[in-house]
C-alpha cells in the first residue's frame, strides 16, 4: 500500500447549483484531496496537514451574504471503496433548523457508500456549520438515496459572525488503521474533529481512472535526521552571550594555564566541536539548560541545550499566472528565488506557473550547512539546493588552526616558555617542529613580562588574522548580511498584443473538431476535403482558405 | 440566364456573408460556348452607374455565388460583369459538414491560449517580487558543540 498518496477528488471552483442564477459565485472549493496518512489522523496530524500547506489539501468553501441554505455535498467513500466526490442538492435552513431531508445523487453503480457533508449559513448575527457523515441506505431506482445521518453528526454555531466559517474537510487515510477518518476544522473558532469512518474500510487512494494523467507521487520533504553528533557524546548548546565560559575558559589563572589554553593541542579545548554563529536561531529548539561540560572539565556555566538540526519553514506563495496566455510561461516568463545563504535559482517556469511554492530548510547547526527544499503544488519536493549558513568562531583548538600558527611563531621567536596545563605532556611547535615539555598546574612558574609579551602577541595575532571560514557564494558570512527570506523574483513581460485579436486572428488550437462547431476566425491546420458538387479546383481552393484562415 | 446582384460588407474571407440589396437582372455570357463556372464573364441588361453598390452575385445555372471584380460598361443600357466563384459561400454547408485540425480559433472555447502564440507581441520585461507566508524577522544563536564525559 502506498504511502504518502494522495488521490485528487477534485480542484477548482465547483459549482453545485451549476450556474442558477444567484448562486453562481456562492461556492469555491479546491484541491479535494484524500491523504494517506501513516499515523492515525489525530490533532497533531490534523495540524501539521494544515501546516503543510493547507491552500493545497483542504477544501473550503464559503457561503456568501444573503442566502441561508446550502448543501454542498465534499467527497466521501464509494461502494468501489474509493474516495469520490458526490454532488449535493439543496436544503433549507431557518433560524439555524435544517427544515427539509437531503437528497444525494446516487453514483451509477454504486450500493452502498459512505460520505459526508457540510453544510452552512446563518442566522442573524450568528453563522452555522454542520458536518455530517451519512451512509447511504437506499439503492432506489430513482437514482438518489435519502441520507440520515448514521455515522456521526457535529454542529457548531459562531455568534457574531455573519458568514458562516470557512471549514476544511481531510478525508485522512490512516495506514497503520487501515481506514478513513474525517478530519474537520472550523477556521473561525479553531473548532476541529476526526472520526472513524465506522466501515474501516480497506482502501486506499490509488487513482484508477483512464485517460487522464495519472496522478504524481508526493515527494515529501525528509524528516530532521536523526542521527548526529549527539550520538557521539557531543551536547549541543545555544544562547546569544557565551562571556561567562569565555571568562572561564580564558581567565588569567596563572601564567602557564594561560599559555597552554592558548596552545590548545592536547587540552580540553579539543574537545569543542563547533562553535558557530548559526542563522535562524528561533528554529532550534531549547531545552533546560545544562552544565557545559568540556570534555571532562565541568566549567559550571550553564547554557540551554539544543539540537543539532532544525527546519525552517518559510511558508509559501502561489506564483500567480497574469496574462492567462502563453505569456505567462516561457520564455516569456521567468521565475527565479533567491534563498538565504544560497543565492538565486532558477525555477521551471512551467512547472511553477499558478501553483503554490513552498520552502523549507533544514539546517545543521554544527557543520552550518543548510539544504533548501522547494516545494509545488500536488508534487512535492521538485528542487533541492544546497549551502552553507555559519560563522565559525575560532574558540576552539581546531577552528583557531590559523590563529594558532601565527600565535606559536610569536612565541617561539620571541618567549621561553613552558606551558602549563591540568596535564603534563609534551607538545610540537607547529611552524619549528620544536617539541616542548609541558608540565602540570602544580609546576606553574610565575610570569615573566616577555612570556605576556608573548601572550599579547598572541592576542594580537587572534584579531589581526580573519578568523572566519567561508565556504565561497553567499554562504556564511556573505549570507548573513544578505537577506534573510527567501523571495521569489518573476520575470514577467509587458504584453502589448492589441485586445481582440483574436477576432482577426484566432488563438492558438489544437483539437480536431467539426468546422460546423466554430464560429468566427478559424485558421485549419489539416482537413480532407470532400464535399459534394465540388470540382478539384474548388476544394484546392477551399483547402488553401481554410489554410489561411476564414470566418465562420 | 437570371442572375442576382447583391451587396456585401462581409469580408471575402467569411464562409456564411450577409447579402443585402437583391437585384435581379438578366443577361449573357460572353462565351456562350463554354462558359466557366468559376471565372464567369456576363453581360447584364442596365446601366454601369446603376450598378454601383453591387458586388456580389447569385447565378442560378450554376448554384454558385460570386464575387463582382469587375464592372464594365458594354453600351448605355448594358454592362459587363467579370466575376470570380465564391467557393466559401457557394459550399458554405459542404465545408460547415467537415472536420478539420484547428490551428487557430477566435473562441476560446476551442483554443487552448497556453499554445505558444506567434501573433503574440510584447516589448521589454518587469520585475515582480512576492514573499512567501512565513516572511519575517529571524535571529541568530550562537551554538556551542563540545563533546564529553
Amino acid at each position: 500500500m502506498p504511502q504518502h498518496r494522495f488521490k485528487k477528488l477534485y480542484n477548482g471552483v465547483w459549482n453545485p447549483f451549476e450556474g442558477t442564477t444567484g448562486f453562481s459565485q456562492q461556492f469555491w472549493g479546491e484541491n479535494i484531496y484524500a491523504i494517506q496518512s501513516d499515523i492515525p489522523p489525530t490533532k497533531s496530524v490534523f495540524a501539521a496537514l494544515d501546516k503543510s500547506n493547507a491552500t493545497e489539501v483542504h477544501t473550503k468553501m464559503k457561503i456568501s451574504r444573503g442566502y441561508d441554505t446550502f448543501c454542498p455535498v465534499q467527497c466521501g467513500i464509494a461502494a468501489d471503496k474509493n474516495p469520490r466526490i458526490f454532488f449535493g442538492g439543496s436544503g433549507g435552513i431557518t433560524n439555524g433548523t435544517r427544515g427539509d431531508s437531503f437528497l444525494y445523487s446516487k453514483i451509477t453503480g454504486d450500493t452502498d457508500g459512505y460520505f459526508g457533508y457540510y453544510i452552512g449559513g446563518y442566522y442573524g448575527q450568528n453563522a452555522f456549520n454542520e458536518i455530517i457523515a451519512f451512509k447511504s441506505s437506499n439503492g432506489n431506482a430513482s437514482g438518489h438515496t435519502v441520507g440520515q445521518p448514521v455515522l456521526w453528526r457535529k454542529s457548531s454555531y459562531v455568534t457574531g459572525y455573519i458568514e458562516a466559517p470557512d471549514l476544511e474537510i481531510y478525508l485522512v487515510y490512516s495506514v497503520r488503521d487501515d481506514c478513513y477518518y474525517w478530519c474537520v476544522r472550523s477556521i473561525i473558532n479553531d473548532y476541529y474533529r476526526y472520526w472513524l469512518c465506522e466501515y474501516g474500510y480497506a482502501v486506499y487512494a490509488e487513482d484508477d481512472d483512464t485517460g487522464e494523467k495519472e496522478e504524481d507521487v508526493l515527494i515529501p520533504i525528509p524528516n530532521l535526521p536523526t542521527l548526529g553528533v549527539a550520538n557521539v557524546g557531543v551536547r549541543l548548546y545555544r544562547a546569544s552571550d557565551y562571556s561567562a565560559l569565555l571568562s572561564y575558559m580564558w581567565g588569567t589563572d596563572g601564567f602557564y594555564n594561560a599559555i597552554n589554553k592558548l596552545l590548545g593541542d592536547q587540552t580540553p579545548y579539543e574537545c569543542i566541536v563547533a562553535f558557530n554563529v548559526i542563522p535562524y536561531g528561533e528554529a532550534f529548539p531549547t531545552y533546560s539548560s545544562a552544565d557545559i561540560i568540556i570534555g571532562n572539565v565541568d566549567t559550571h556555566v550553564r547554557a540551554p541545550q539544543t539540537s543539532q538540526y532544525a527546519e525552517i519553514d518559510f511558508g509559501t506563495v502561489k506564483i500567480p499566472r497574469r496574462f492567462n496566455n502563453a505569456l505567462d510561461f516561457a520564455p516569456y516568463t521567468n521565475v527565479e528565488l533567491f534563498l538565504p545563504f544560497i543565492g538565486r535559482v532558477k525555477l521551471p517556469t512551467d512547472f511553477v506557473m499558478d501553483k503554490t511554492i513552498g520552502v523549507v530548510y533544514h539546517m545543521d547547526a554544527v557543520t552550518g550547512g543548510c539544504f533548501a527544499y522547494i516545494t509545488v503544488g500536488d508534487i512535492g519536493v521538485f528542487q533541492c539546493e544546497g549551502g552553507s549558513c555559519l560563522i565559525q568562531l575560532p574558540i576552539s583548538a581546531q577552528t583557531a588552526n590559523g590563529a594558532r600558527q601565527s600565535i606559536s611563531s610569536a612565541m617561539a621567536a620571541g618567549a621561553s616558555f613552558a606551558s602549563a596545563g591540568s596535564v603534563g605532556s609534551t607538545i610540537t611547535l607547529p611552524k619549528s617542529g620544536r617539541q616542548i615539555t609541558t608540565y602540570g598546574e602544580s609546576d606553574v612558574l610565575s610570569g615573566t613580562s616577555q612570556a605576556l609579551s608573548g601572550i599579547n602577541q598572541a592576542w594580537s595575532a587572534i584579531a589581526a588574522k580573519d578568523s572566519y571560514s567561508t565556504f565561497g557564494g553567499l554562504s556564511l558570512a556573505n549570507g548573513f548580511l544578505g537577506l534573510s527570506n527567501p523571495v521569489v523574483y518573476i520575470h514577467r513581460p509587458i504584453n502589448a498584443t492589441p485586445s481582440g485579436y483574436n477576432n482577426i486572428v484566432g488563438y492558438p488550437a489544437s483539437e480536431i473538431t467539426n468546422l460546423g462547431n466554430l464560429s468566427g476566425f478559424t485558421q485549419v491546420k489539416s482537413i480532407n476535403l470532400g464535399i459534394a458538387g465540388a470540382s478539384q479546383e474548388d476544394l484546392d481552393e477551399i483547402e488553401m482558405l481554410l489554410k489561411e484562415g476564414v470566418i465562420l | 440566364m437570371t442572375i442576382t446582384l447583391y451587396s456585401t460588407s462581409s469580408p471575402a474571407k467569411t464562409v456564411t456573408k450577409q447579402l443585402s440589396n437583391a437585384k435581379q437582372c438578366t443577361g449573357a455570357f460572353r462565351n456562350k460556348d463554354n462558359p466557366s463556372d468559376r471565372n464567369p464573364v456576363i453581360v447584364i441588361e442596365g446601366a454601369r452607374n446603376t450598378l454601383n453598390s453591387y458586388n456580389y452575385a447569385y447565378i442560378p445555372d450554376f448554384g454558385a455565388y460570386y464575387f463582382i471584380r469587375e464592372k464594365n460598361a458594354v453600351s448605355a443600357n448594358t454592362t459587363e460583369l467579370i466575376m470570380k466563384k465564391d467557393v466559401l459561400m457557394t459550399f458554405d454547408a459542404g465545408i460547415r459538414n467537415q472536420s478539420a485540425i484547428i490551428n487557430r480559433q477566435a473562441s476560446s472555447s476551442y483554443s487552448d491560449v497556453d499554445l505558444d502564440d506567434e501573433m503574440l507581441v510584447v516589448k521589454r520585461s518587469e520585475l515582480e517580487t512576492l514573499t512567501l507566508s512565513n516572511y519575517g524577522n529571524h535571529t541568530a544563536t550562537i551554538v556551542l558543540a563540545v563533546s564529553g564525559v
